[in-house]
Protein backbone atom coordinates (compact mmCIF):
# COMPACT_ATOMS: atom_id res chain seq x y z
CA UNK A 1 0.00 0.00 0.00
CA UNK A 2 1.16 3.30 -0.94
CA UNK A 3 0.02 6.65 -0.84
CA UNK A 4 1.66 9.82 -2.91
CA UNK A 5 0.44 13.09 -2.02
CA UNK A 6 0.60 15.91 -4.99
CA UNK A 7 -0.54 19.58 -4.70
CA UNK A 8 -1.57 21.36 -7.66
CA UNK A 9 -2.56 25.07 -6.75
CA UNK A 10 -4.76 25.06 -4.13
CA UNK A 11 -5.80 21.30 -4.42
CA UNK A 12 -4.18 18.17 -2.82
CA UNK A 13 -4.21 15.27 -4.51
CA UNK A 14 -3.91 11.76 -2.45
CA UNK A 15 -3.12 8.27 -5.45
CA UNK A 16 -3.70 5.25 -3.27
CA UNK A 17 -1.76 2.27 -5.03
CA UNK A 18 -2.00 -1.62 -3.77
CA UNK A 19 -4.17 -3.01 -0.89
CA UNK A 20 -5.66 -0.75 1.68
CA UNK A 21 -6.34 -3.77 4.10
CA UNK A 22 -5.90 -4.06 8.13
CA UNK A 23 -2.60 -4.37 8.20
CA UNK A 24 -1.94 -1.73 5.86
CA UNK A 25 -4.34 0.49 7.59
CA UNK A 26 -2.56 2.07 10.43
CA UNK A 27 0.31 3.01 8.27
CA UNK A 28 -2.36 4.72 6.17
CA UNK A 29 -3.73 6.37 8.71
CA UNK A 30 -0.37 8.11 9.39
CA UNK A 31 0.75 8.75 6.00
CA UNK A 32 -2.52 10.36 5.10
CA UNK A 33 -2.28 12.83 8.06
CA UNK A 34 -1.14 15.52 5.18
CA UNK A 35 -4.86 15.23 4.07
CA UNK A 36 -6.60 15.39 7.24
CA UNK A 37 -4.38 18.60 7.83
CA UNK A 38 -5.64 20.22 4.76
CA UNK A 39 -9.78 19.59 5.70
CA UNK A 40 -10.38 22.80 4.78
CA UNK A 41 -9.57 22.94 1.24
CA UNK A 42 -10.17 20.72 -2.19
CA UNK A 43 -9.01 17.26 -1.47
CA UNK A 44 -8.81 14.54 -4.10
CA UNK A 45 -8.48 10.94 -3.25
CA UNK A 46 -7.45 9.27 -6.86
CA UNK A 47 -8.25 5.69 -6.67
CA UNK A 48 -7.09 4.30 -9.80
CA UNK A 49 -4.39 2.00 -8.59
CA UNK A 50 -6.55 1.19 -5.51
CA UNK A 51 -6.80 -2.71 -5.54
CA UNK A 52 -8.96 -3.43 -2.53
CA UNK A 53 -10.65 -1.43 0.78
CA UNK A 54 -11.07 -3.51 4.06
CA UNK A 55 -13.63 -2.02 6.43
CA UNK A 56 -10.48 -0.32 8.33
CA UNK A 57 -9.85 1.23 5.38
CA UNK A 58 -13.75 2.56 4.55
CA UNK A 59 -12.87 3.76 8.50
CA UNK A 60 -10.42 5.71 7.69
CA UNK A 61 -12.15 7.50 4.44
CA UNK A 62 -14.67 8.13 6.88
CA UNK A 63 -12.80 10.18 9.50
CA UNK A 64 -11.36 11.92 6.88
CA UNK A 65 -14.79 12.73 4.85
CA UNK A 66 -15.99 13.59 8.99
CA UNK A 67 -13.08 16.22 8.89
CA UNK A 68 -13.88 17.48 6.09
CA UNK A 69 -17.24 18.13 7.06
CA UNK A 70 -15.94 20.05 9.76
CA UNK A 71 -13.75 22.16 8.19
CA UNK A 72 -15.49 23.43 5.57
CA UNK A 73 -13.67 21.90 2.23
CA UNK A 74 -13.97 19.54 -0.08
CA UNK A 75 -13.50 15.55 -0.78
CA UNK A 76 -14.05 13.99 -4.26
CA UNK A 77 -13.16 9.84 -4.98
CA UNK A 78 -11.84 9.61 -8.39
CA UNK A 79 -11.60 6.26 -10.52
CA UNK A 80 -12.81 3.22 -7.68
CA UNK A 81 -12.75 0.05 -9.47
CA UNK A 82 -15.78 -2.63 -9.77
CA UNK A 83 -15.10 -4.28 -6.70
CA UNK A 84 -14.36 -0.97 -4.67
CA UNK A 85 -17.73 0.05 -6.16
CA UNK A 86 -19.71 -2.99 -4.69
CA UNK A 87 -18.50 -2.03 -0.83
CA UNK A 88 -19.12 1.53 -1.30
CA UNK A 89 -23.15 0.23 -2.61
CA UNK A 90 -23.28 -2.28 0.01
CA UNK A 91 -21.67 0.18 3.27
CA UNK A 92 -24.29 2.80 1.76
CA UNK A 93 -20.48 5.00 1.06
CA UNK A 94 -22.26 6.73 -2.11
CA UNK A 95 -24.53 8.68 -0.08
CA UNK A 96 -21.13 9.93 2.19
CA UNK A 97 -19.31 11.03 -0.96
CA UNK A 98 -18.52 12.47 -4.07
CA UNK A 99 -17.52 10.05 -6.02
CA UNK A 100 -16.07 10.98 -10.02
CA UNK B 1 3.40 -19.98 -8.14
CA UNK B 2 1.59 -23.01 -7.18
CA UNK B 3 2.18 -24.45 -3.71
CA UNK B 4 0.02 -26.89 -3.59
CA UNK B 5 -2.73 -29.13 -5.64
CA UNK B 6 -5.67 -28.33 -4.11
CA UNK B 7 -8.38 -31.70 -3.89
CA UNK B 8 -11.70 -30.13 -2.71
CA UNK B 9 -10.21 -29.50 1.20
CA UNK B 10 -7.27 -27.68 2.62
CA UNK B 11 -6.50 -26.56 5.87
CA UNK B 12 -4.17 -24.11 7.48
CA UNK B 13 -3.18 -23.00 11.16
CA UNK B 14 -2.35 -19.78 11.52
CA UNK B 15 -0.93 -17.15 15.05
CA UNK B 16 -3.81 -15.09 15.69
CA UNK B 17 -2.14 -12.03 14.58
CA UNK B 18 -2.58 -9.50 11.86
CA UNK B 19 0.66 -10.11 10.06
CA UNK B 20 -0.52 -13.56 9.15
CA UNK B 21 -3.40 -12.01 7.18
CA UNK B 22 -1.45 -12.10 3.77
CA UNK B 23 -0.22 -15.88 4.41
CA UNK B 24 -4.04 -16.31 4.36
CA UNK B 25 -5.00 -14.38 1.76
CA UNK B 26 -2.23 -15.74 -0.62
CA UNK B 27 -3.51 -19.01 0.10
CA UNK B 28 -7.55 -18.51 -0.34
CA UNK B 29 -6.37 -16.52 -3.69
CA UNK B 30 -4.41 -20.16 -4.98
CA UNK B 31 -7.50 -22.17 -3.98
CA UNK B 32 -9.89 -19.89 -5.65
CA UNK B 33 -7.68 -20.15 -8.87
CA UNK B 34 -7.17 -23.53 -8.82
CA UNK B 35 -11.20 -23.52 -8.91
CA UNK B 36 -11.36 -20.68 -11.55
CA UNK B 37 -13.70 -18.83 -9.23
CA UNK B 38 -14.46 -15.91 -10.96
CA UNK B 39 -12.86 -12.65 -9.97
CA UNK B 40 -15.42 -10.78 -8.75
CA UNK B 41 -16.47 -14.09 -6.12
CA UNK B 42 -12.73 -13.99 -5.79
CA UNK B 43 -12.32 -10.23 -4.11
CA UNK B 44 -15.64 -10.93 -2.25
CA UNK B 45 -13.97 -13.96 -0.60
CA UNK B 46 -10.72 -12.39 0.01
CA UNK B 47 -12.64 -9.46 1.64
CA UNK B 48 -14.75 -11.91 3.52
CA UNK B 49 -11.74 -13.78 4.81
CA UNK B 50 -10.17 -10.32 5.65
CA UNK B 51 -12.72 -9.28 7.96
CA UNK B 52 -12.84 -12.31 10.06
CA UNK B 53 -9.02 -13.06 10.30
CA UNK B 54 -8.51 -9.86 11.60
CA UNK B 55 -11.31 -9.99 13.65
CA UNK B 56 -10.23 -12.49 15.57
CA UNK B 57 -6.68 -11.65 15.23
CA UNK B 58 -7.56 -8.26 16.65
CA UNK B 59 -10.17 -9.50 19.78
CA UNK B 60 -9.87 -13.00 20.18
CA UNK B 61 -7.49 -14.02 22.63
CA UNK B 62 -6.94 -10.23 24.27
CA UNK B 63 -3.74 -9.61 22.92
CA UNK B 64 -2.19 -12.92 24.26
CA UNK B 65 -1.16 -15.38 21.55
CA UNK B 66 -3.05 -17.90 19.66
CA UNK B 67 -4.20 -19.45 16.86
CA UNK B 68 -6.77 -19.90 13.83
CA UNK B 69 -7.24 -22.64 12.42
CA UNK B 70 -9.12 -22.34 8.65
CA UNK B 71 -10.54 -24.43 6.27
CA UNK B 72 -11.17 -24.21 3.00
CA UNK B 73 -13.80 -26.89 1.78
CA UNK B 74 -15.51 -27.32 -1.84
CA UNK B 75 -19.07 -28.86 -2.67
CA UNK B 76 -18.63 -29.72 -5.94
CA UNK B 77 -22.33 -30.76 -6.03
CA UNK B 78 -23.50 -27.28 -4.94
CA UNK B 79 -20.63 -25.58 -6.53
CA UNK B 80 -20.03 -23.98 -2.91
CA UNK B 81 -16.77 -22.59 -1.16
CA UNK B 82 -17.06 -23.48 2.86
CA UNK B 83 -14.07 -21.30 4.42
CA UNK B 84 -14.51 -22.42 8.17
CA UNK B 85 -12.60 -20.16 10.85
CA UNK B 86 -11.97 -22.03 14.67
CA UNK B 87 -9.96 -20.18 17.50
CA UNK B 88 -10.07 -20.98 20.99
CA UNK B 89 -10.07 -17.09 22.37
CA UNK B 90 -13.15 -15.60 24.36
CA UNK B 91 -16.79 -16.81 23.23
CA UNK B 92 -17.71 -14.03 20.84
CA UNK B 93 -20.81 -14.65 17.94
CA UNK B 94 -19.67 -11.39 15.45
CA UNK B 95 -23.30 -12.07 14.25
CA UNK B 96 -24.90 -10.57 17.19
CA UNK B 97 -23.21 -7.27 16.62
CA UNK B 98 -25.49 -4.39 16.07
CA UNK B 99 -25.40 -3.37 12.37
CA UNK B 100 -24.37 0.61 11.71
CA UNK B 101 -27.41 2.05 9.92
CA UNK B 102 -26.02 2.84 6.61
CA UNK B 103 -28.97 5.55 5.63
CA UNK B 104 -27.57 7.37 8.59
CA UNK B 105 -26.27 11.21 7.81
CA UNK B 106 -22.69 11.82 7.82
CA UNK B 107 -22.67 13.49 10.92
CA UNK B 108 -24.23 10.35 12.77
CA UNK B 109 -22.78 7.55 10.74
CA UNK B 110 -20.86 5.66 13.07
CA UNK B 111 -17.51 4.52 12.21
CA UNK B 112 -17.52 1.04 13.15
CA UNK B 113 -19.36 -2.23 12.32
CA UNK B 114 -18.98 -1.86 8.77
CA UNK B 115 -16.73 -5.29 8.63
CA UNK B 116 -19.28 -7.74 9.71
CA UNK B 117 -21.66 -5.78 7.45
CA UNK B 118 -19.54 -7.11 4.32
CA UNK B 119 -19.18 -10.37 5.14
CA UNK B 120 -22.81 -10.28 5.93
CA UNK B 121 -23.70 -9.30 2.79
CA UNK B 122 -20.58 -10.89 -0.12
CA UNK B 123 -21.06 -14.32 1.42
CA UNK B 124 -24.03 -16.75 0.50
CA UNK B 125 -24.12 -17.81 4.16
CA UNK B 126 -22.65 -17.07 7.57
CA UNK B 127 -22.98 -19.34 10.74
CA UNK B 128 -21.45 -18.80 14.08
CA UNK B 129 -21.06 -21.96 16.90
CA UNK B 130 -19.53 -22.61 19.96
CA UNK B 131 -18.10 -25.90 20.52
CA UNK B 132 -15.70 -27.38 22.58
CA UNK B 133 -14.60 -24.12 23.73
CA UNK B 134 -13.80 -22.86 20.27
CA UNK B 135 -15.71 -20.25 18.42
CA UNK B 136 -16.67 -21.95 14.83
CA UNK B 137 -17.37 -18.96 11.97
CA UNK B 138 -18.48 -20.54 8.60
CA UNK B 139 -18.28 -18.64 5.37
CA UNK B 140 -20.28 -20.04 2.50
CA UNK B 141 -19.76 -18.86 -1.26
CA UNK B 142 -21.53 -20.31 -4.47
CA UNK B 143 -19.09 -20.46 -7.14
CA UNK B 144 -20.14 -20.62 -11.00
Amino acid sequence: MKLTITRNGSQITGSLCGKLDTVNAEQFSRDMQPLMDAADGDIVLDCAALDYISSSGLRLFLTLRKQVAAKGGKLTIRHLNEGIREVFAITGFFNLFTIE
Amino acid sequence: MKHFTYQGKAKLILPAERAALEVLRDWVEEIADALNVALRAKHQMLIAVDEIFTNIASYSYGGNPGFVEVGVDFDEEARQLIITFEDEGVAYNPLEAREPDISASLEDREIGGLGILMVRQLMDGVEYKREKNRNILILKKEIS
